[in-house]
């Protein structure tokens, strides 16, 4: 990918999105541009839509029966809800990571490896060479080299979190989608996936949904404040968290309502 | 629950204040600052007369006073950086808290230049020249009502009253500049005692300068309420 060419220039460019669960509206007119190689962190209350509207990037909305999206989700100029566009591909280019690591029952290798047997390689050099590159730029390499065929369930909370993430690189994805990647994880397993988050945006573009505004403050190059299902104010993070230009983005992050 | 402000926003019923102890650390942290300036405001204010009325007892009284602003200055900062570690503030929160770790320094130097004033009071022993006290309470009188309106803009985050203070500084300055002519001509006529003369400019000097202090705190209330110091946004 030319990252100078792609500097700035949106991956997904959203236009006028409405979410309904069956008849309640999750997600209320929103748009906004989501940038290559850029950190976008989505933040507000319990229930504003952030965890729904990170899904719709995705599809993983598609899976409730009474989820009816309408507007434009383009990815890459691509509508992603035309009918005709390939889901699976989707899911290939725009990997997820979940609040809850959730590592596969079976070896650290397999865990890496299994997306990409999935699509057919099945050649144990070229498998080999994505394990251990997925491996080393989730940071998890030099901990777990020497045991790769050991399960991944052996693994603490925050290397597995690191390993879902290798999982999610291993599929050489664009985007990676992160819904509070780090609430399950103590202070240093915290550190070392924000730390990570910041290194992986050279080659990835990241959503992370957080309710940690420190953490959105500390990674992210854009920050979405949402509010019942609206988006109230997107901005540079810096502006937002030093001089953001709606009353209720002021209020929610100096802590004046949640 | 009944919405208790009406910019909160509309349609949620689970808004409550969630952060009640940074509410109240930004509150009496914001008081502190209001009540440190004052007492400078008292300060400058009682050298003022000691000098008016050559009075040496109000003078060294005077001077006692600036350990009470010296503390004030290190009990702010000391809460300031509490709410810092304790409560991590962002926006005008963060700015309210840096602007006032900045604003501390400048009422403290005019804490001290009360003290000069009074210093220099301890060294005239007769009764200011008439021509001088003129001139010197109009500039008093001026930097009184611009540092009212500099504590007035802090408590209020009055943006604009804060812009009228910067505008006042102007007014300070020439009044200053008219004191020096006057003294300058006294001393060439020699209508003035040589030592009279430099010790009343000392103290016109003081006071001029502590119109720049209020001018200083003044751009950084500016700068809490709008995250620009001077031209340049800080963020």
């Amino acid at each position: 990918m030319n990252q100078e060419h792609n500097m700035k220039k949106p991956v997904f460019t959203l236009k006028n999105i409405d979410l309904f669960y069956g008849d309640f509206q999750a997600i209320k007119n929103i748009s906004m541009n989501i940038n290559y190689n850029e950190v976008t962190a989505f933040i507000g209350p319990s229930g504003c839509g952030k965890s729904t509207f990170i899904r719709i990037l995705n599809r993983m909305n598609d899976l409730i029966q009474t989820c009816k999206v309408s507007g434009e989700v383009l990815y890459e100029d691509k509508n992603v809800y035309d009918k005709n566009f390939d889901v699976i591909e989707l899911r290939s280019k725009v990997g997820m990571v979940f609040q809850k690591p959730n590592p596969f029952p079976m070896s650290i290798y397999d865990n890496i490896a299994y997306g990409p047997r999935c699509q057919g390689i099945k050649d144990k050099v070229v498998l080999d060479g994505i394990v251990e590159t997925a491996l080393k730029k989730a940071a998890l390499w030099d901990e777990v080299s020497d045991r790769l065929k050991k399960s991944a369930m052996s693994l603490s909370g925050g290397q597995q979190q690191r390993l879902c993430i290798a999982r999610t690189i291993a599929m050489e994805p664009e985007v990676i989608l992160m819904d509070e990647p780090t609430s399950a994880l103590d202070p240093i397993a915290t550190q070392k996936i924000e730390d990570l988050i910041i290194e992986l945006k050279q080659d990835f573009t990241i959503v992370i949904v957080t309710h940690n505004m420190q953490q959105a403050a500390r990674i992210s190059d854009k920050t979405a404040f949402f509010l019942l299902g609206e988006l109230i104010e997107m901005d540079d993070t810096n502006k937002i968290f030093n001089h953001p230009k709606h009353e209720k983005t002021e209020q929610y992050i100096t802590g004046r309502f949640g | 629950m009944k919405k208790q402000n009406n910019t909160l926003p509309e349609g949620s019923d689970r808004i409550m204040q969630v952060r009640k102890t940074l509410v109240l650390s930004m509150q009496a942290l914001k008081k502190e600052v209001v009540d440190m300036a004052e007492l400078t405001l008292v300060n400058i204010k009682q050298a003022f007369h000691a000098f008016q009325h050559a009075s040496q007892e109000e003078a060294k009284a005077t001077l006692k006073l600036d350990d009470a602003v010296d503390a004030a200055e290190e009990s702010i900062a000391k809460h300031a950086l509490q709410v810092i570690w304790r409560e991590q503030p962002v926006a005008s929160d963060l700015r309210l808290v840096t602007g006032i770790l900045k604003m501390i320094t400048d009422i403290e130097r005019i804490g001290d230049h009360a003290c000069d004033v009074a210093y220099m009071t301890t060294n005239i022993k007769t009764k200011p020249n008439e021509h001088v006290l003129l001139l010197a309470t109009k500039l008093m009188n001026n930097l009184e009502s611009m540092y009212n309106m500099t504590i007035q803009a802090l408590e209020l985050n009055n943006e604009a009253l804060a812009q009228k203070v910067i505008e006042e500084d102007e007014n300070i300055n020439l009044v200053y500049k008219e004191a020096l002519a006057k003294i300058t001509d006294m001393l060439k006529k020699d209508q003035i005692e040589p030592e009279e003369a430099v010790y009343s400019l000392m103290i016109l000097k003081y006071l001029e300068k502590i119109g720049d202090h209020a001018t200083n705190i003044a751009e950084w209330i500016i700068f809490t309420l709008t995250g620009i110091h001077k031209k340049t946004e800080l963020y």
